[in-house]
């Protein structure tokens, strides 16, 4: 195990230096001058000059790139140019708010995606699965935020049933969260499908059925659990989507989270937080594989084994 | 099994009258009994035509500011209604598919060819080489696609050409991935190690015997990843990064549309459909070429 740990390490590091490396090379060749930016129109050349030098504009630029991972060590994102406060602080801040409709879209994706996805290989050719393959592909086809707007139109101000945007409880989560999960929740649902029938061929379902053990048992216990390994990588991958699509839910539901902070930075052209808010989502994402990845060596020695 | 007979009886048939038996051919008739496959097709084909005869075919020109149709809704004159600025949905959606077809064309060939070359050289060369280009493929791999490309794009700058660059210089990750694992794979095939043995060239078994090999999932891929790649420009563009106003682009209609939802909501409800029809097209396309090539392919 302790094997396998420094195995996945190894791949770990560099690969969160190599992003670090790619947002520092954009923000160092975002053009215009940060400098001017936080000295204001009215600056003498020579005030800039000082400001250069404080925040190390005038090193070369891999001197710059280790100051900027030792701040990133640090916990130091940067400045937000529009706030005037640490980046850190207002991802922070957002964070929670963005980890609660991801957290629901991950429900929604789990119990439908694999629902969906087991009654479509239990009963194969037939016209449910027709019904839920063409529903999962135009899933993954349907822009997430349109899909968006139409639930406002049509539960929010049609219907009046659930409040159209904002920040909230339950109510205000249910429309950006189904929103959200409708591309993974398809995803899963196809995956699951051909995950199962994969398994459903092998010997030791034969085997189980041969026991006299009732369909449902086999089903639910012995292929469902062998037919789950992939679809849980899936769902641990997709959280990358679904901080991609919290940048269009959150905007299109006026949700107050990272996604949105990123989107009004685009507006902005607040650069630290675009590329901080990256480089934030994008490490998380990885440290979450990565912890993944730990799990399923507990819980498979196969996979232990293979590294 | 009288089936499989069938059409035993009818390949000789064919045999006979002198018509080889190609792997093309093969190919082609399974995708024709593919259903989702030959109607992804279908789409594919009526968007490509769209796209090539806009002018022909829209009612109206997709610039044209009319003050007087502002937010009309669907009529004969106007089957999709107008825009704030009293243009015609339906001519913007037809021109729209300009925008669409050349992401799902140009973008994708960037990172095909970025990713054919590094695919390759990582897989035949092995060893350090290897090792690098797939850290880049990892590293590429870590940003969540979209906040990637929406921080390519801060960079670049809004427009059409940087939309193709942003999503060409992610992608290319993808197929570099499967590029190589077809290389690695079919590298161990026992014809090759036979090839070898006959005292064939490097330069011969990688184009002769292992290039075949690859061409099946690039193809799939490349079918896949046009729907991909119109979704993310969609996308872009609806976030005010990708193609710019006046050009009609579906996601900037979207966009555009999103303050008038309750007084004209065919603004938003007609170029969504079109985006999804084209993407879902895209990707039943490659669904079918991928199961009338190979079903376990696993792409």
């Amino acid at each position: 195990m302790a094997r396998f740990i420094i195995k996945r390490l190894s791949q770990f590091l560099p690969v969160i230096i190599g992003i670090t490396f790619i947002t520092f090379m954009l923000l160092y060749l975002v053009p215009g001058d940060p400098a001017r930016i936080v000295a204001g129109r009215n600056a003498t050349p020579e005030m800039l000059k000082a400001i250069r030098h404080d925040l190390g504009l005038d090193l070369p630029w891999y001197q710059q790139y280790f100051n900027y991972l030792w701040k990133l060590i640090h916990g130091d994102f940067g400045n937000s140019y529009r706030f005037r406060r640490p980046v850190i602080d207002i991802l922070l801040d957002d964070a929670p708010k963005t980890a609660r409709l991801a957290f629901m879209a991950i429900v929604i994706e789990t119990i439908i995606g694999i629902l969906a996805g087991v009654i479509s290989a239990v009963k194969k050719y037939s016209f449910w699965d027709t019904l839920i393959t063409l529903a999962a592909l135009a899933g993954t086809s349907i822009p997430i935020y349109w899909l968006g707007i139409m639930l406002q139109y049509f539960f929010g101000l049609k219907l009046g049933l659930l409040p159209i945007s904002g920040y909230g409880g339950f109510s205000y989560m249910i429309l950006p969260s189904i929103a959200l999960a409708s591309s993974s929740t398809a995803l899963v649902a196809l995956m699951t499908r051909s995950s199962f029938l994969e398994v459903y061929q092998q010997d030791f379902v034969t085997t189980a059925r041969a026991k006299g053990l009732p369909e449902r048992r086999v089903i639910f216990v012995h292929v469902l659990r062998n037919a789950m390994i992939p679809v849980i990588t899936v769902i641990g991958l997709d959280l990358a989507s679904l901080m991609g699509g919290a940048i269009l839910t959150e905007t299109v539901f006026s949700w107050p989270g990272i996604g949105s902070t990123i989107f009004q930075a685009i507006l902005m052209r607040d650069v630290p937080v675009v590329l901080g808010g990256t480089l934030f989502l994008a490490i998380v994402f990885v440290v979450i594989n990565f912890i993944v990845d730990i799990f399923y060596a507990l819980f498979d020695p196969r996979i232990r084994l293979e590294a | 099994m009288a089936q499989q007979e069938l059409e035993v009886i009818e390949g000789m048939d064919v045999a006979e009258k002198k018509v080889a038996i190609t792997p093309t051919r093969e190919i082609w008739k399974r995708f024709r009994r593919h259903r989702m496959g030959m109607a992804g097709l279908i789409i594919v084909f009526l968007i490509v035509v769209v796209a090539m005869l806009a002018p022909f075919i829209a009612p109206y020109d997709p610039l044209e500011v009319k003050f007087e149709d502002s937010l009309k809704s669907p009529s004969l004159k106007h089957p999709f209604g107008t825009d704030l600025l009293g243009r015609d949905v339906l001519s913007r959606i037809i021109y729209g598919s300009r925008v669409s077809i050349q992401v799902g064309v140009i973008a994708v060939a960037i990172s095909l060819i970025i990713g054919l070359i590094l695919g390759l050289v990582a897989g035949f060369f092995g060893s350090w080489i290897d090792v690098i280009i797939m850290r880049l493929v990892d590293i590429t791999y870590a940003f969540p696609f979209l906040l990637f490309a929406i921080a390519i794009m801060t960079i670049l700058g809004p427009g059409f050409i940087n939309v193709f660059i942003a999503i060409g210089i992610i992608n290319w990750a993808w197929f570099a991935r499967v590029v190589r694992g077809s290389v690695l794979s079919a590298r161990e095939q026992e014809y090759v190690l036979a090839a070898r043995a006959l005292g064939a060239s490097s330069t011969r078994i990688m184009f002769k015997h292992i290039m075949p090999n690859i061409v099946a999932p690039v193809i799939v891929g490349a079918a896949l990843n046009s729907g991909y790649a119109i979704l993310a420009e969609a996308a872009l563009s609806f976030l005010g990064i990708g193609v710019q106003p006046p050009d009609p682009s579906w996601g900037l209609m979207l966009s555009d549309a999103r303050s008038y939802i309750s007084n004209a909501p065919w603004m938003t409800l007609y170029p969504g459909l079109a985006i999804s029809i084209t993407v879902l097209g895209f990707i039943l396309l490659g669904n079918g070429i991928r199961d009338a090539i190979d079903p376990r392919l696993k792409i």
